[in-house]
């Protein structure tokens, strides 16, 4: 479990992180580490803090307080580009994929961490790396829409190709911010597998958010429940228990109704 | 300053300028005089009746034609200078490649001033200006329209570039894009369809615009509407509005036929 690919230790160390928005504290000061190839579950009600967390994983926000150190380095303090887009890559819930550039281009825009501006420019015209491309796509299970325009793609599987995107970025942490909110139980279990089964073979890190308990307890090694900001608990996925999941949920009142039964 | 140009865009201030300016023009017209001219009510009947003889002797539609090429040529040549003029400014009036903070501020305002300036300043009076400094050649007429054009597209894209949904820009970012790259594949394939539709938009006014500079002698549908005009030939001028009609029509099915291959 302990050894990664690259490093040894941690990939994560969360020193006291907090974060305020004007009217919330999005996140109370919080301290864990996630080892290297672990399966994190984020879980907790509407408002918890789940994206908070996942975004300063992801180094889109910074802490008020506290740092988040990744790989021995502070997030802080790194550069984008070519370094961080090798440590880290995120996909959410909306895809968030430029609907009017093709399969292909959407997915190379994984490599812009990497490519130099004048070779991310050629690649608009004449791609570059399409090799990488064409295997992502493949392993997404829809290499035949390589060519389509992405806004023709129904919603699973623009989120393919989202999983590619993030397959050619080849990051050792994946991020998850509810990957599947917004599609329907059979394609959320397809796409939840898809995004373990990347993470195992290549020995990455997955830590996601999620609301689908059975989804949860099938893939994920570990759960974090926040409530408010805080944690409520940090536990092995086999000694999260039906009670606990609903005390996470009930206490808060919580009236989404997203919690979905356990099987 | 930025809190000043909100004030001057804010709606209620506009239309408190529009009212005032208004009642201003209402207290200031001549009431006791008839607003209609009367004794243009036979000339008038003559431009109706000539609306449905126009002149299509052969010679005269081949004069329509040529003044009608000209006319295209304008509009095209000032486009052509518009679109990279609008372009360059335009991205740094945005301000999406730098930083935020003081610097950035004052680089966007002194732009969109600036772009403000130029097309504050209408075609008409600029083209008067270039052939007051290069006399009557084509240039005057090109660059007259290319300037306030450029103005006026390096306003609106600005805004369609500040305008594109964040959220894709944001995921770009987090697979460490730079911002030139997310200007790249975000914004610009995010903005290209608006864009392209404001700038045909714009081609359209061009053309019309083109026209109008024949008055100033620049030659093309104006010079000759002008030159029946004088003439009192109103079938002429029918038939060089008919031309004009028709090239705006074609611009048309043409802008929406590559909007429709684009979108789809």
């Amino acid at each position: 479990m302990n050894a990664g690919r690259n490093g040894h230790g941690p990939i994560y160390c969360l020193e006291g992180i907090s974060k305020s928005y004007p009217d919330v504290v999005a996140l109370a000061p919080l301290s864990l580490e996630i080892r290297r190839e672990e399966r994190v579950a984020i879980v907790g009600p509407s408002g918890s803090g789940k994206t908070t967390l996942l975004h300063m994983l992801g180094g889109v926000i910074q802490p008020d307080q506290g740092r988040v150190v990744i790989d021995g380095r502070n997030m802080a303090s790194m550069a984008s580009g070519r370094e961080k887009a090798g440590l880290v890559g995120m996909i959410h819930q909306q895809f968030d994929l430029v609907p009017r550039l093709s399969v292909l281009h959407n997915v190379l825009a994984g490599r812009l961490g990497y490519w130099s501006l004048w070779r991310s420019l050629i690649s608009l015209i004449s791609p570059q790396e399409r090799h990488l491309a064409t295997e992502a796509l493949r392993k997404a299970g829809i290499e035949d829409k390589i060519s389509q325009r992405t806004s023709r793609l129904s919603g699973g599987e623009q989120q393919r190709v989202a999983i590619a995107r993030l397959l050619v970025q080849d990051s050792q942490v994946i991020l998850a911010d509810e990957p599947v909110a917004s599609l329907d139980p059979t394609r959320s279990e397809d796409i939840v597998r898809l995004i373990r089964e990347i993470a195992e073979e290549s020995g990455k890190t997955l830590v996601a958010s999620l609301h689908s308990v059975p989804l949860v307890r099938a893939h994920f090694t570990r759960v974090i429940g926040l409530r408010k900001g805080t944690l409520a608990f940090d536990l092995p996925v086999t000694q999260v228990t039906d009670d606990i999941l609903t005390e996470l949920y009930d206490l808060e009142g919580n009236r989404d109704g997203v919690l979905s039964p356990a099987s | 300053m930025a809190f000043s140009l909100r004030l001057l865009e804010s709606r209620r201030f506009i239309t408190l300028v529009l009212l005032g300016a208004l009642a201003w023009s209402a207290y200031n017209i001549n009431w006791s005089e008839p607003i209609v001219h009367s004794g243009g009510g036979s000339s008038l009947v003559t431009l109706v009746k000539s609306l449905f003889t126009p002149e299509l002797s052969p010679s005269f539609l081949k004069l329509a034609l040529e003044a009608t090429w000209v006319t295209i040529a304008y509009a095209v040549a000032g486009i052509s200078i518009a679109v990279p003029i609008g372009l360059s400014l335009g991205l740094v009036a945005s301000g999406v490649l730098t930083k935020p903070g003081a610097q950035r501020r004052v680089v966007m305002v002194a732009t969109r001033l600036f772009l403000a300036v130029i097309r504050s300043i209408h075609e008409l009076v600029w083209a008067l200006l270039f052939v007051a400094a290069l006399g009557l050649s084509p240039m005057a007429g090109i660059l007259a329209l290319g300037i306030t054009y450029g103005g006026i597209l390096g306003r609106i894209y600005a805004d369609i570039i500040n305008d594109v949904p964040d959220a894709p820009l944001k995921a770009l970012r987090s697979s460490g894009a730079s911002e030139w790259k997310v200007l790249l594949y975000g914004r610009l394939p995010l903005a290209l369809s608006d864009m392209l539709s404001y700038t045909f938009y714009r081609f359209e006014c061009a053309v019309r615009a083109a026209a109008v500079l024949g008055f100033v002698g620049l030659g093309g549908l104006g010079l000759e509407i002008q030159l029946s005009l004088d003439d009192l030939f109103f079938d002429e001028v029918w038939t060089l509005l008919y031309f004009l009609v028709g090239i705006i029509i074609l611009v048309d099915l043409w802008s929406s036929a590559l909007r429709k291959r684009l979108v789809s």
